[in-house]
């Protein structure tokens, strides 16, 4: 989808690839636990982080790719996060729903700068959740009220698939390309 | 409030789309490659794509009609993933976490795994510790026998004596993030879901259930969406033959006031819609 926004996109394992960019992007499929886990190990995650925290850049994570971005997430344990964007991520409290929370769902704003995502169809696959805090921008109910979308400065996080979205995906990601700190 | 799913099936045998019923008669119905395309443009809230293939190459594409060549299924999903702004599922074969993760890497976001779980059911569980479990579809194909439904295995040919239900509990007790119900007896037949288990099922299991087979008319789903708790419905042949289908499902359940995202056309040219707020 990226890729329909602009052309200048690239996977990338390459630190220099990440000094380059303009944006960041952390996509995430996968557990908590495992997913921190390659991400730390990989040879960017130095220069990633760097290029996130001091050099600030645009820098979004994607589902679990956001969850890691938490100061400790609770999948298979206690898991201390990255804390780029503080909050916990637990299981969803949903008592009389099925889990994962899978299938299209609504995001409300809770922040004017992200109005346009007030009433949005996002896809969600996911049993595990930030809990709502002062870096919730966007939030979605399902048993509770959880965040849809954080933002710290310049480090946003959505816990929906924009990629897999359709037309409310294309919107998120084209204002996540277009903002520059 | 979360939406009831409307799921498209390809099946796919030796590379074509196909039609089945009560999962033998197959009728060859052309290459995906253009299809994906409109299911695309019908805005599909996601897309399940099965390879039922027993045995035979892949069909390589007719360099006439400038078809693209897919040599094997990973090239489907290479194809499918690029074109599709929804999820996808794919499934059959998948025999190893080698499998699952290189499927998942060429694009698919859910992998769904049948036969494997008959020798090896906790796969899931590994699987699930590291893709997670919300990537792990089982898909479970039953026959009703006197009156019990029976869970059946090798492409629907083998009666395994496990009760459909008690076969659920335990993929989901083994990390499987949701089922896709296949129920062989009423497929192809277009009389209808399978009320009496799927109104059933959800009080027992706790992940979401796609049901799948019997669909043969738009009443079908809306009675489906009525009378039983499902996560989503499934079908194949159904958005095979008529145009726009799957739009007009969704117009005539969304008009009803049922639970589903408001029917839309995807225009690539404009991907943000009218109200381009930004």
């Amino acid at each position: 989808m990226v890729g329909h926004i602009t052309n200048k996109v690239k996977i990338s394992e390459n630190f220099h690839d990440a000094k380059n960019a303009s944006h960041l992007i952390l996509p995430g499929v996968g557990s908590y636990a495992s997913t921190l886990r390659k991400f730390k190990e990989c040879r960017m995650y130095e220069q990633v982080a760097k290029e996130a925290l001091e050099s600030k850049k645009p820098t979004l994570g994607i589902c679990v790719g956001m969850q890691i971005m938490s100061t400790v997430g609770d999948e298979f344990g206690h898991t201390m996060g990255l804390d780029w964007v503080p909050g916990q991520v637990s299981k969803i409290s949903a008592p009389k729903l099925c889990l994962p929370h899978i299938g299209w769902n609504t995001t409300r704003s809770a922040q004017s700068d992200f109005a346009f995502l007030d009433r949005k169809d996002f896809y969600f696959v996911h049993s595990y959740a930030y809990k709502k805090n002062e870096f919730t921008v966007a939030t979605c109910s399902y048993g509770e009220e959880f965040a849809a979308v954080t933002k710290n400065e310049n480090i946003w996080g959505a816990q929906f698939h924009p990629e897999k979205s359709q037309y409310a995906g294309f919107q998120f990601l084209k204002k996540f390309l277009t903002t520059h700190y | 409030m979360k939406k009831k799913r409307i799921i498209p099936v390809i099946l796919l045998k030796n590379g074509w789309i196909v039609q089945s019923k009560e999962f033998s008669y197959f009728q060859n119905l052309g290459n995906p490659s253009k299809q994906v395309d409109r299911f695309s443009e019908w805005m599909a809230d996601e897309l399940i794509y099965l390879d039922i293939t027993r045995e035979g190459d892949y069909h390589r594409g007719r360099q006439d009609l400038q078809d693209l060549h897919f040599k094997n299924m990973l090239e489907i999903i290479g194809h499918v993933a690029k074109s599709s702004f929804m999820p996808v599922t794919f499934g059959g074969k998948i025999r190893t976490l080698n499998d699952v993760e290189f499927y998942l890497k060429t694009g698919a976001d859910k992998v769904s795994l049948n036969s494997i779980f008959f020798e090896n059911l906790t796969i899931a569980k590994s699987a699930a510790l590291e893709f997670g479990s919300q990537c792990v579809v089982g898909s479970v194909d039953y026959r009703t026998i006197e009156g019990r439904s029976t869970v059946f295995s090798s492409y629907g040919q083998t009666n395994t004596q496990i009760g459909v239900i008690d076969w659920c509990k335990r993929l989901e007790d083994n990390g499987v993030g949701e089922i896709l119900l296949n129920s062989i007896d009423r497929d192809g037949q277009k009389n209808g879901f399978d009320i009496e288990l799927l109104a059933t099922i959800t009080h027992h299991i706790s992940i979401p259930v796609i049901a799948c087979g019997g669909a043969g008319s738009w009443e079908h789903f809306a009675d489906a969406l009525t009378h039983t708790n499902v996560d989503a419905l499934a079908a194949a042949n159904i958005f095979q033959h008529v145009d726009q289908s799957l739009y007009l499902l969704r117009r005539y359940l969304f008009d009803k006031k049922f639970n589903v995202r408001e029917p839309k056309i995807f225009d690539i040219k404009d991907p943000y819609e009218e109200d381009d707020v930004l």
